[in-house]
């Protein structure tokens, strides 16, 4: 049965709002019957099993794709998919200035503010690396900063740390923590690992297996290897099964 | 070790040319039959001033119609690959357009466009047309749609996903098809010149008996062949480096 998620009221209109969401392939349901909002500056998590249409909700945020039945209203929100998707022919700057470039900016101006955002996010020195020579972690913190710079006020991020070691992962989420702060954005982040939703996101949507709807809602932000953690951790993952 | 592995093929050559040598001389076997490697040379040595001049003439119906051959395959490809309508009403054409042999319509060209430069370029285009615009197409088709959904997230238009996605993408494509299509380059303007024409590598040719100096103009025909394979693969490392990192 799905859960009809309460939103602490704010004057601001939400970033992202779905009402009553369904959405099918063909024969396939996918989603069914999914509600929730996401504030102005908020990270709001959402865990699931595979398959379960976590990654179709980011396509309906993004416009991607439409509802086959409810509404979805979102500001304009950058996609970062599981692959990082850099772009070999470009350095890692320009990877990152692609969307600038998309909306016109010349390539010395576009490259001027990548920079500026690359020097903040401690990165300059990966800056005109070719993509085959940088590690995982670093290719997903360009990939990041390139979902960053299309300066839209939603980020959707799909698994973004999903092909990398445990400890890189770790340190991911930390310097996500820290990207965030100091460029603030809506953020939803769709991940298998329900600890690394916790400790990232404001807030924590466990959807249900296919068709996905959203069956718990935990706040997030937690401290990891805190008890609060484990607890909150443990309703997701009963809540999934 | 390096130089040795990648200096493999001039060893195996040299090999094939002396055992050739041996061969034809503890044989006995006539000039006629099958000239020696050093009778080969010779004639390139000796002849040296007509082969220069036919060869010439090859080399450049071999580059106008591999030239213009990239030009029209890769516009053909790039239209078809960003019209659904056009692919469909002229891809299988394309593709039933190979079974007609380019062997039956050159005398045709020939009677058309005359015994001059034109029929020769046209032939040799028509034959490396093919594999340029469908290894291109297959290039642009095999572009990861993740790439497209993520760039209109970055607001990217069309133009913006071909220029800065799929056409990068499909460099590798182009350039397979482009390697394919060199290779067949010589041989197609050595057969336009057969079908009908007075200069070029086939005139010495023509003269089956004088099998050293055939050798010789089989000789120019395969390094040139060889050289414009080598010009496309030179290409490719300045034009699309990262293609040698492909996979790390």
């Amino acid at each position: 049965m799905a859960v009809a998620l309460a939103v602490q009221s704010t004057t601001a209109p939400p970033a992202v709002r779905m009402e009553r969401v369904g959405h099918r392939y063909g024969t396939l349901e996918t989603l069914r019957d999914v509600t929730f909002q996401v504030d102005p500056g908020e990270a709001l998590g959402i865990v699931g099993q595979s398959g379960c249409g976590k990654s179709t909700l980011l396509s309906l945020i993004a416009g991607l794709e439409a509802p086959s039945a409810g509404a979805v209203v979102a500001e304009p929100a950058a996609l970062m998919p599981q692959k990082d998707l850099l772009m070999p022919w470009r350095s890692a700057l320009d990877n990152a200035c692609i969307a600038l470039q998309n909306r016109g900016l010349r390539r010395a101006e576009a490259r001027a503010r990548a920079w500026t955002l690359f020097a903040a996010l401690g990165l300059e020195r990966f800056a005109q690396a070719h993509t085959w020579e940088l590690s995982g972690g670093i290719r997903q913190r360009v990939a990041f900063v390139r979902t960053l710079l299309a300066e839209t006020p939603v980020l959707l991020l799909d698994e973004p740390f999903g092909a990398l070691d445990q400890i890189t992962r770790s340190e991911l989420q930390d310097w996500l923590c820290e990207a965030l702060a100091a460029e603030p954005r809506t953020l939803v982040l769709v991940t298998h690992d329900v600890e690394e939703a916790l400790v990232v996101c404001d807030r924590v949507l466990a959807l249900s297996p296919r068709p996905g709807t959203v069956v718990r809602e935990e706040p997030g932000r937690l401290p990891r290897s805190s008890a609060r953690l484990a607890e909150a951790r443990g309703r997701l993952l009963e809540a999934l099964r | 070790m390096r130089v040795v592995r990648r200096a493999g093929w001039v060893v195996v050559l040299v090999v094939l040319i002396a055992a050739w040598q041996a061969f034809v001389r503890w044989r006995g076997i006539p000039n006629y039959l099958l000239p020696a490697p050093s009778d080969v040379a010779r004639a390139l040595v000796d002849e040296r001033g007509q082969l220069a001049s036919a060869a010439l003439v090859t080399l450049r119906e071999m580059l106008a119609g591999y030239t213009a051959a990239v030009a029209f395959g890769l516009a053909a490809a790039i239209g078809l690959h960003l019209s659904d309508a056009a692919r469909r009403a002229v891809y299988p054409l394309l593709v039933a357009s190979q079974s007609v042999p380019v062997v039956a319509i050159a005398p045709l060209l020939v009677i058309y466009l005359g015994f001059g430069l034109a029929p020769k370029v046209l032939i040799v285009a028509l034959v490396c047309f093919f594999p340029i615009t469908v290894n291109a197409l297959d290039g642009f088709r095999s572009v990861d749609p993740e790439y497209r959904r993520m760039m209109r997230t970055l607001h990217a238009g069309r133009a913006a996903i071909f220029r800065r996605v799929e056409f990068p993408s499909a460099l590798p494509g182009i350039f397979s098809g482009m390697r394919i299509a060199a290779s067949y380059a010589a041989v197609a303007a050595l057969f336009a010149e057969f079908a009908g024409g007075q200069q070029g590598l086939a005139v010495p040719m023509r003269d089956q008996l004088d099998t050293p100096l055939v050798g010789a103009a089989v000789v120019l025909l395969a390094a040139m062949a060889l050289a414009l394979f080598a010009a496309v693969v030179l290409l490719e490392r300045i034009v699309a480096p990262w293609t040698r990192h492909a996979g790390r």
